[in-house]
């Protein structure tokens, strides 16, 4: 009876419906959660698996001795890879093509690599303006490596 | 008199409350459903027929891209269902971490229904909240895995790497002074556990936000309550699992039933309705996190105090460790057969299961002894819920088919896969 | 006997050992050294299985089974045997997987990952084996050798002809192939396939592909008569690297090196691209219809005209049944009669007493089951290296051999009498066994002593002749004396020929007097000798190099000069085809076509398109056909066009058209100057053999010099010498003695000297010194 005289009267002075304004009311007033992207970024892990790139040697020599397990375990198909034998006798790719649009960015290319040549770099902000730019190449990809080097080499000293 | 005819309604594909790519030939008498039916199929990738095609592990990325918003809870059973092909056991502490990405995606999931679910029937700020909240369970994802969706973490074995040590921080921008960021970065001084422990000592408040704003609201009440009920036997015979079956009152509950990982080690209890109606589903859903938040609680606290491999010491099914990969040979082999050819798993048919966050996920595996599935099936959960829709609509309004497809927490990639 | 694996019961042999029971039942048992074609040496321990009574571990490969045996292959003693023979096997292994090309398909992996461990517990530095090039067709990686010993019995046992060792012992053990020597045999592709690991691997293939992009289809080798099955290895549209299909009727486990390397002949750089044809004097590329058309119209004038007389059609022998039988056909519907296939030889006598199609006189598998096998101008380990190993076999089997040819033959079995002789001399030594008038002085007596003791009518004896035969100007002659040799001796009498399809050719009748299966033509054609002798004004050639095809290349220029007409169906642009084409006509070479081959057994193989042509080449079938459809004929399409011929052959029976008869021929040929013939140089016997970039490379591949027997190169001096050829000189500096060469001979080392095609393969010769 009591309960049921209470209900009444909440729900005759709008009670609920004040408790939800206060909430909303306050939130307001709350500093917002959002960043002013571009000049803020929000927190990137160093795991971030984002753009590929192709790593060298300190001594400018590629690493990717073309081995093909990337192209191998890749679930999308997306990479595709053209080996020869190089005139020192060492096994090189000559095509490195990486289709972005296939690509679902899992990583197993990364995992597969036995000489840490292929890395999905923390870079995500990219974009094409024709379809065509969708292929990376071999040359891309290094010229990515090498812009990236030093952050790579960081993010993997904070992988754990 | 004048003759009134019913006339037929097409709802969707391109409707914001059809969550997705749902398409419905509503049969209407006037503002009544007389008949609702549900056509799919447009998001469907032939997730089960591509699997075929590939080595067991190369699957596990199409498994996120089921369920895109419980994406650890798929990759959950389909590494279950080849542990259990394989007959392997994983670590402990693998066990704990996918318990606590299972209850961290439960969570995930229930936002992204609540919100839409309150955006559907009327109310704009659950929505924002819910995705605020979102946004840090999102970072424990990048964190540990490398994305914030897609995540590929669980692997046959484990999970691939541990928790990180370190949470990334917000950087100093031109925006940004030493002080603020150093506010915005109070939570992420620490390691992800840390990080996580403080996102389940803001949550609960945060989920009593959600339950001011909704659960005596009026608004909320009338367009819920009395509103695609569904009896306790009837949820049984459509197939009902999850939050849909414990709406209406069955207690049934992998976790506890068919207990895996190391959920019966772990506190924490099951709500059920007792009406069936969309409110008691709510009701249930919003409990569900609060119990989240015990369990990964409880997960943290282990998983603090004891360290150990996250995955098993056999290169046969996992990779070895990349060092070792570089200087011994068997490591070597291990790695390249994996990476190139992957395992054999011996001829078997398996069935594993896990409580996603929307009902039984499950994952039907035959192996002819081969390097790729034989088949794989996969049970949605969505795919019977979707199914009664006809049956939980006739008779109410057009309105209410928006308050029924919400409730129950429909998603495309599942229903299609 | 029964015995027990794994606890089920078995019935073996006596004399079989586990591996052979195991195999047979498919129960699996990881093995390195162990083939099924090799003899049993145990040195890999990788085969150790539980047997029970026994202490340790046996080795499956080499231990026999016994009545109530109980062997288990899945015990924790098998297992531990396994595991720890994997863990030492992979001790001084490099971690070369990653460059490795034989990366997922290695016998190491796959046993490294089903029964070795998964770690290892070796830390100490790797033994590294310097490595020696010994070959332009084989690729060295010693220190991932395992010794298993697999390439040193293949040559020991196999190819006969041992070119690889183990040497030292202990940590320093290595194979290694003898001081300053290469792998030079002609079979040399199979230690590849042997090899369990990457040490010896595929040099050509090396680093272009892995071995799970690459796909299979199956081929008949299109380089001999044999038939060897081949399955080619396909990566994005091209042939990569080929291995042995396994048929243990012809060619076992093993592939030739001429087959495994001859499809690089297929990228060559003159490939035919486009159609063309000749206007104002310059040859100009054409589409397609117009080619077709210009030659159809000319083909149908010169019919109008009734002056099919002057038309000579000509088609290379290694072109498919397919081919051969449309290529006959459309010409003969035209009303040509002038069709052959036989553009190498000269002499044509012997043709009306010929069989339907030349055999081999049984099958290969069979040719161990002969007492004596006369080879008669054919070396066996050159021409058909395939056959060398059955041979071989034939031998350890108490089969004598008997080799007759120009040059005293090198085989890597050994042959009871290997002589050599000039084509008067054969003729005379031949009628001596058959007549004993006329004893030949310059054969020594215990020759003679030696194949009258051997040879008797009460043997199996088995005459082989050798496409080298074909060449010679007196061929008659010698087919029939062999022919009554035989019949003396009562032996079943055999060919080798020259190409894959000869055998097809005579068959499906691309011949100018007989028609499909033998039946007579009205009006009997040309030869092919005929036809490039008396110029005629037009001319088909389908598949052929007008340089090097053709028994002498001077009159075929000549001939082209004169014509009015050369349309060349050809899959190569030869400088002759550039010079003297009007229309040229690409068409595919036999990997991009379908088609089917009949083998000198008599066995017909099918095999489809490997792979897809360039744009526009066509398929030699389809150009055919569609000359018959715009004439208005029937238009095939392949499967109607192999089932006539199937339908055709199928009722055919080989074995009853061996029994021919030569007319008896008067002697009319004897030499008197100097002999001079042209060697089947094992990598120049066909056009695309010829383009293969590394038999080309091989020492056999390389051979381009002139021979002289002993008593002519002591009688000029060194330095250089004048060769006249009729009237042509060709001058060379490039010459050697043979000791192996008949007196007052020279032999020509292939169809070209320095840059000089060789004119007339075989002759007489002068020499002005």
């Amino acid at each position: 009876m009591l309960n049921n005289i209470k209900s009444i009267l909440k729900s005759f002075f709008l009670l609920e419906i004040f408790k939800g304004l206060s909430i909303t009311g306050k939130n307001l007033f709350k500093k917002p959660i959002t960043v002013q992207y571009p000049e803020e970024k929000t927190p990137q892990s160093h795991r971030f698996r984002g753009l590929h790139a192709l790593r060298k040697y300190p001594n400018g020599e590629e690493r990717c001795i073309g081995c093909k397990l990337c192209e191998a375990v890749c679930p999308a198909l997306a990479i595709t890879i053209d080996t020869e034998m190089r005139k020192d006798g060492t096994r090189r790719t000559t095509k490195y093509d990486i289709d972005l649009f296939k690509c679902v960015y899992c990583g197993f290319c990364e995992e597969s690599c036995p000489v840490d040549a292929i890395v999905e770099t923390k870079i995500f902000e990219f974009h094409f303006e024709d379809k065509n730019e969708k292929i990376i190449t071999k040359k891309e990809l290094l010229k990515i490596g090498d812009l990236y080097e030093k952050e790579e080499i960081k993010d993997r000293a904070n992988i754990n | 008199m004048k003759e009134y005819q019913n006339f037929t309604m097409n709802f969707g594909p391109q409707h914001p409350a059809a969550h997705g790519v749902l398409r419905l030939i509503l049969q209407m008498e006037g503002e009544v459903i007389k008949n609702a039916d549900p056509h799919i199929g447009l998001l469907h990738r032939a997730t089960e027929k591509l699997a075929e095609s590939k080595p067991y592990n190369q699957t596990i990325g199409y498994m996120d891209r089921l369920d895109y918003v419980s994406m650890m809870c798929n990759e959950h059973a389909y590494v279950l269902a080849i542990e259990k092909a394989l007959e392997i056991d994983i670590p402990l502490r693998a066990k704990y971490i996918r318990v606590l990405f299972d209850e961290i995606t439960r969570i995930l999931n229930h936002l992204l229904w609540l919100g839409a679910h309150a955006l559907d029937i009327g109310a704009m700020s659950v929505f924002l909240y819910a995705f605020r909240e979102r946004e840090d369970l999102m970072d424990c994802y990048e964190a540990v895995s490398g994305t914030r969706m897609h995540a590929t973490y669980y692997r046959p074995g484990g999970v691939i790497r541990d928790l990180p040590s370190q949470m990334p921080k917000y950087e100093k921008s031109s925006l940004k002074d030493n002080n603020e960021i150093k506010n915005s970065n109070y939570n992420r001084e620490g390691s992800l556990l840390d990080f996580i422990d403080s996102f389940i000592e803001r949550f609960p408040e945060c989920v009593d936000e959600y339950e001011n704003l909704l659960t005596d609201n009026r608004i909320w009440k009338q367009r819920t309550v009395g509103i695609g009920v569904v009896e306790p036997d009837r949820a049984v015979e459509l197939g009902f699992t999850g939050p849909m079956l414990r709406g209406s009152g069955v207690n049934w509950d992998l976790r506890k039933m068919n207990p895996y990982e190391v959920y019966d080690d772990l506190k924490f209890d099951i709500p059920i309705g007792t009406k069936g109606d969309c409110y008691d589903r709510y009701l249930v859903r919003i409990e569900e996190m609060r119990q989240s938040i015990k369990l990964i609680k409880q997960c943290v606290n282990w998983l603090r105090e004891n360290s150990g491999p996250v995955m098993i010491d056999d290169a046969k099914y996992a990779p070895p460790d990349r060092e070792k990969m570089k200087s011994e040979m068997e490591s070597l082999i291990h790695h390249f057969k994996i990476f190139s050819e992957g395992y054999c798993i011996p001829k078997s048919e398996v069935y594993a299961s896990v409580e996603a966050p929307k009902g039984e996920f499950g994952v039907f595996l035959i192996s002819d002894g081969a390097n790729k599935p034989y088949r794989l099936k996969i049970r949605a959960p969505g795919f019977p819920h979707l199914a009664s829709l006809n049956e939980m609509s006739k008779g109410h309004m057009l309105s209410d088919v928006v308050a029924i497809i919400g409730t129950q927490d429909i998603v495309f990639g599942e229903i299609d896969r | 006997m029964e015995i027990f694996i794994n606890n089920k019961s078995y019935t073996a042999e006596d004399g079989e050992t586990i591996i052979q029971i195991a195999d047979k039942f498919d129960i699996h048992i990881p093995r390195f050294c162990y083939h099924k074609h090799l003899s049993i040496v145990a040195n890999c321990r990788m085969c150790l299985v539980d047997i029970e009574g026994f202490k340790f571990a046996q080795p499956a490969c080499s231990t026999l089974v016994q009545d109530g045996m109980k062997i288990s292959t899945q015990s924790a003693k098998t297992k531990n045997a396994q595991k720890s023979t994997m863990e030492f096997l992979l001790i001084n292994h490099p971690l070369d997987c990653p460059i490795c090309d034989q990366g997922g398909e290695c016998e190491l992996q796959d046993v490294s990952l089903e029964y070795g461990d998964d770690h290892s517990n070796y830390m100490q530095f790797k033994r590294v084996v310097v490595d020696r090039d010994v070959s332009p067709l084989i690729s060295t990686d010693m220190t991932r050798c395992i010794h298993c010993s697999r390439c040193v019995r293949f040559g020991e046992e196999v190819a006969a002809t041992k070119e690889l060792g183990l040497l030292d012992r202990g940590e320093n053990m290595k194979i290694d192939s003898f001081i300053e020597k290469n792998i030079d045999s002609e079979l040399s592709g199979n230690m590849i396939d042997l090899c369990p690991v990457g040490a010896l691997n595929n040099k050509p293939y090396r680093y272009s592909a892995r071995t799970w992009d690459l796909s299979q289809k199956k081929g008949i080798s299109p380089h001999d008569c044999i038939g060897s099955n081949i399955f080619y290895h396909i990566y994005n549209n091209k042939i990569v690297r080929a291995v042995p299909a396994e048929n243990e009727n012809i060619n076992q486990t093993w592939l030739s090196d001429r087959d495994r390397f001859g499809y690089e002949g297929i990228y060559a750089e003159d490939r035919c691209k486009r159609p063309m044809i000749k206007k104002n004097e310059k040859l100009l590329t054409c589409d397609w219809d117009t080619a077709i058309k210009t030659l159809n119209q000319n083909l149908n004038t010169l019919k109008n005209e009734k002056k099919l007389d002057s038309l000579g059609c000509l088609i290379s022998p290694q072109s498919t049944c397919e081919e051969l039988y449309l290529f006959q056909k459309v010409f003969r519907e035209f009303g040509a009669n002038n069709i052959d296939h036989r553009t190498i030889e000269k002499d044509f006598d012997y043709q009306q007493d010929y069989p339907v199609m030349p055999t081999l006189g049984c099958d290969i598998k069979d040719l161990e089951a002969y007492d004596n096998v006369i080879l008669v101008g054919v070396n066996i380990k050159k021409e058909f290296p395939i056959l060398s190993v059955r041979m071989i076999q034939a031998q350890n089997k108490k089969t004598q051999f008997f080799s007759i040819n120009f040059q005293s033959s090198n085989e890597d079995f050994n042959p009871a009498i290997s002589l050599a002789l000039r084509n008067d001399q054969l003729r005379e030594f031949l009628d001596y066994l058959s007549n004993k008038t006329n004893k030949p002085n310059y054969i020594e007596e215990k020759m003679f002593h030696y194949i009258f003791k051997y040879i008797k009518s009460n043997k199996k004896n088995l005459i082989v002749i050798g496409p080298s035969i074909g060449q010679l100007p007196n061929q008659t002659e010698i087919l029939y004396s062999l022919n009554q040799y035989s019949k003396k001796i009562n032996a079943d009498f055999g060919y080798l020929t020259e190409h894959c399809n000869n055998t097809a050719s005579w068959l499906l009748g691309v011949l100018p007097h007989r028609l499909p299966l033998g039946k007579r033509v009205d009006k009997e054609g040309l030869n092919a000798y005929q036809m490039i002798e008396k110029k005629l004004s037009n001319y088909i050639f389908y598949n052929l190099e007008p340089e090097c095809d053709f028994w002498n290349n001077d009159l075929v220029e000549d001939a082209l000069k004169t014509s009015k007409m050369n349309v060349f169906f050809s899959s190569f642009m030869t400088p002759f085809i550039a010079k003297y084409a009007d229309i040229v006509l690409p068409i595919s070479t036999f990997a991009e076509t379908h088609g089917s081959f009949i083998n000198i057994e008599g066995s017909y193989q099918a095999y489809k398109q490997i792979i897809r042509p360039k744009k526009e080449i066509k398929l030699g079938w389809e150009v055919l056909n569609n000359l018959l459809f715009i004439n208005g004929a029937n238009n095939y399409t392949f499967d109607t066009l192999q089932n006539e011929i199937k339908n055709n052959i199928q009722d055919f029976d080989v074995t009853t058209n061996n029994n021919f008869k030569l007319s008896n021929q008067p002697l009319k040929y004897i030499q008197k100057d100097i002999f001079k013939f042209t060697l089947r140089n094992t990598y120049n016997t066909d056009q695309i053999v010829r383009r293969s970039k590394s038999l080309q490379q091989t020492r056999t591949g390389k051979l381009k010099n002139i021979l002289l027997s002993n008593d002519l190169f002591s009688s000029h001096k060194k330095g250089y010498l004048e060769f006249i050829d009729k009237d042509k000189n060709i001058k060379s500096e490039l010459y050697n003695s043979d000791q192996s060469l008949p007196h007052n001979t020279i032999a020509y080392q292939s169809y070209k000297i320095g840059d000089a095609f060789v004119g007339a393969r075989t002759g007489t010769v002068k020499i002005k010194s």
